[in-house]
């Protein structure tokens, strides 16, 4: 592997995981805002 | 607030286009050194974020509003992911400059203790139940964690022996980088400052309606 494809791998593992956060905070916000707690953990009861 | 998330987005394409494009790669790095584009940005807001925490920590002490609670709390999130993402960056750019993926250099031992450090800040908060008593243990924790952060990162790796570049932004001329380096760099800090700045709101967001959801 070249050092620029390994470089390009390199800062594509920071941008994926910059994303990946990003979307798993959009997901957990969005669950939030419509099912309120059960967003937050699935396990809870289910609100009245 | 559309155009700003798009101006963020925009923002770092051309630093992304810039870092590949528009400098050389550095002396004596190659084209690894491109990686330090990306990985000391990160690096940077994985201390900002603790920062913050510790602000909002103080904020919450002296207002004892849950607010600033979930603020802190989504900083220190925000500073744990940066810094588990600082470290694989790393370990990858040492495995190319140095030829072994970890050796225990100072900045490495450095920020492996910084992790755990702030593991512990989350395994605290999930041990308290009672939101006020979490609150309140937490943000002491968060102001004490970050003492060790200056230390850590800042004196640590350059009172020892390190095969880490030494300073790669310092006061003598900005580490042997020319004139271009130190602006796609100072572009790429600024860049992802104001990506963490929306995502510290996103995750605030979450805390603040998930506490409202369980308690009010």
């Amino acid at each position: 592997m070249s050092d620029l494809t390994y470089a390009s791998l390199t800062i594509l593992i920071i941008w994926a995981g910059i994303f990946f956060y990003v979307f798993t905070l959009d997901r957990r916000l969005r669950r939030l805002e419509e099912h309120g707690a059960r967003g937050w953990d699935v396990s809870a009861p289910e609100e009245e | 607030m559309r155009w700003w998330k798009a101006f963020i987005g925009l923002w770092i394409a051309v630093v992304i286009w810039a870092a590949f494009n528009w400098i050389p790669p550095a002396m004596g790095l190659g084209e690894t050194s491109r990686i330090a584009w990306f990985h000391i940005p990160v690096a940077w807001i994985c201390v900002l974020a603790f920062g913050v925490a510790m602000v909002t920590a103080i904020g919450y002490l002296r207002t004892r509003d849950l607010r600033w609670d979930d603020r802190s709390a989504a900083a220190a999130e925000i500073g744990l992911v940066y810094a588990v993402l600082a470290t694989v960056s790393g370990s990858m750019w040492a495995h190319k400059a140095w030829g072994i993926w970890w050796n225990w250099d100072p900045r490495e031992s450095s920020i492996i203790i910084l992790l755990l450090i702030y593991a512990a800040y989350f395994a605290l908060r999930a041990a308290l139940d009672e939101e006020v008593r979490r609150a309140m243990l937490s943000s002491v924790y968060s102001i004490v964690a970050f003492i060790t952060v200056p230390y850590l990162v800042f004196v640590v790796p350059r009172v020892m022996r390190s095969l880490h570049p030494d300073p790669v932004i310092n006061t003598a001329g900005g580490g042997g980088m020319d004139g271009g380096m130190v602006m796609v760099l100072v572009a790429a800090v600024i860049g992802q400052t104001m990506l963490f700045a929306w995502i510290h709101t996103l995750a605030t967001r979450i805390r603040r309606r998930s506490r409202e959801a369980l308690y009010v």
